[in-house]
């Protein structure tokens, strides 16, 4: 039977070394083909949400299921296998600077050992996907910032993922280019990938009205379809970056 | 298919690896070509005092003179019972003429006039004698040991002291070899493990991303692998190409200058010598720079 959840999350908890409990007891679910956002302030759990996500961290106890598959205890072998099944993309965008557009989302194919002549023609209709079949030699410093979180998509997305993590994917960029990146991810969950967008950015989580799960002090606080920023979390935030004008 | 493809990705990147870190990668392969250029002099004059050796030691006998009257019945007896020892490789009988002959031969070079004044006599009349042969150097002090207390024999003369010097200067030799091998050995690692060590540093963000999208530990540590190796590899040939010019002058030069000593200072022939020399240097070379690269992205390439 095909599992219509891809993400289930049972009481899941992580605790750093030094003591810090950055999930408590979390569970969630995200069925296939959904655009959700997660929200929180500083220190919510956000991060370690993605992380456990990506398998960058396990958590010391509770079950993850991805796809109907337990990823809870992977061994470090299976991990590999099992990043490649999921994009993702950071507020950073983490482009090999040295490397140009073809070459970078090349790079994604590369690693799972797609043969050399399927290799172009899948970056070159990925790069149209997300408007940049002009700019193929050309290198990431070359490029604003709205154009390479559009290539670290190409590359999350070319080897056709079945979810989309995007950690704070617009934490670098002005609101107009912020929105167009949504629009994107908009129109690539449209195409059935399910989409997980970290934010701190209100007015996107405001404009988009997906499914929003607001996390605070690492339990999930709020969790509501067509969803907007918790107001408290916005309170939260305005008084945080008011705190830090007055420094 | 992926395999393979990752396997060329693997050895592309492993050669870019080394042009991207070019300084590096040229001081290891100088360090390695020095440490290996030395090992190779070293080799070649271990294998060929070894050689020399193992020359002295063929021509080093020990030699069994008869009491006076012992009857030719019992010399071919004596000679029987030697030849059937396992330990003994050759027996040759002198008898007293042919030990005045050399004696002249060696001592009185050139001085006719002193030989003449002996006449007919034979200073060595009762120094017929059998020069005995050994197979193993080693054993020469229990065959002396049974020579003297066979009947007709009256003394026995043997090389001991020589036979010690010998195995004493081949332990030395390989004592000395091998302690030198494992330092030199554990400098080229240590090198390319510092190489590697910068390459991955320089990589490191590269490196993150491979882990994110999925790369296998194939995939992320082959490249530097291949970097090892072909380090350790550049490093083993050109000691090779620079060692067979050099040991070939030498050699000739050696030999003219001192044509004296031709008898034992015998040299192993550069075909010879490369025959066992490049197969151990690339072996040598491959192994460094498998084991340094191995260990540095153990260290370093852990999820």
């Amino acid at each position: 039977m095909e599992e219509k959840e891809i993400v289930s999350m049972d009481n899941v908890i992580v605790t750093y070394p030094t003591g810090t409990q950055a999930l408590k007891k979390v569970n969630i679910r995200i069925a296939k083909g959904e655009f959700v956002f997660v929200v929180g302030a500083s220190g919510s759990g956000k991060s370690t949400f993605i992380k456990v996500l990506l398998r960058e961290i396990a958590p010391n106890s509770g079950r993850i299921l991805i796809n109907g598959k337990d990823i809870t205890n992977l061994k470090h072998k299976q991990v590999a296998a099992y990043r490649r099944k999921i994009g993702c993309v950071f507020q950073d965008f983490r482009l090999l600077k040295d490397r140009n557009v073809y070459e970078n989302v090349a790079f994604a194919q590369k690693v799972i050992g797609v043969p050399h002549k399927l290799i172009g023609q899948n970056v070159r209709r990925i790069l149209t996907l997300v408007g940049l079949g002009d700019k193929e030699q050309v290198l990431p410093k070359q490029l604003s910032g709205g154009e390479q979180q559009r290539v670290a998509l190409a590359r999350a997305l070319v080897n056709k993922p079945a979810m989309l993590l995007a950690d704070e994917p617009t934490g670098n960029l002005d609101p107009k280019t912020s929105m167009e990146i949504m629009q994107l991810l908009e129109a690539i969950n449209q195409q059935g990938t399910t989409v997980i967008v970290v934010t701190h950015d209100n007015e996107i989580v405001n404009q988009m009205r997906k499914r929003v799960i607001t996390l605070k002090e690492g339990e999930v606080y709020q969790d509501e379809e067509d969803g907007s920023y918790a107001k408290s979390l916005s309170i939260q935030n305005e008084s945080l970056f008011s705190g830090l004008a007055r420094l | 298919m992926e395999k393979i493809n990752t396997l060329f990705y693997c050895i592309g990147q492993g050669f870019k690896n080394i042009k991207r870190n070019r300084m590096f990668s040229f001081t290891s392969v100088c360090t390695i070509t020095a440490c290996l250029f030395l090992f190779g002099i070293f080799f070649s004059l271990v294998s060929n005092v070894r050689y020399m050796v193992n020359n002295m030691e063929k021509s080093v006998a020990v030699t069994a003179f008869f009491e006076p009257g012992t009857t030719d019945s019992r010399i071919a007896e004596i000679g029987l019972e030697l030849k059937g020892r396992s330990d003994v490789k050759k027996v040759e009988y002198i008898s007293a003429e042919d030990a005045w002959n050399r004696f002249k031969g060696e001592i009185f070079e050139g001085q006719q006039d002193l030989v003449d004044s002996f006449g007919t006599d034979n200073p060595l009349a009762d120094s017929a004698s059998y020069e005995i042969y050994v197979k193993d150097v080693t054993k020469q002090k229990a065959l002396v040991k049974d020579l003297k207390k066979m009947d007709g024999i009256r003394k026995v003369n043997s090389s001991d002291e020589t036979a010690k010097l010998l195995i004493n200067f081949n332990r030395l030799i390989s004592v000395v070899s091998i302690f030198i091998i494992a330092l030199l050995m554990a400098v080229s690692v240590f090198l390319i493990s510092t190489t590697i060590s910068v390459g991955i540093s320089v990589r490191k963000e590269e490196i993150g991303i491979m882990r994110l999208i999925g790369a296998t530990d194939f995939f992320v540590q082959g490249p530097f692998i291949v970097e090892g190796i072909m380090i350790g590899l550049i490093g083993a040939v050109l000691p090779l190409f620079l060692l067979a010019i050099i040991y070939h002058q030498l050699i000739q030069w050696l030999s003219n200058r001192f044509s004296i000593l031709s008898d034992w200072m015998v040299f192993m022939s550069l075909r010879t010598e490369l025959s066992v020399l490049v197969p151990f240097s690339l072996a040598l070379g491959v192994g460094i720079g498998l084991l340094g690269s191995g260990l540095t992205v153990k260290r370093h390439l852990k999820v």
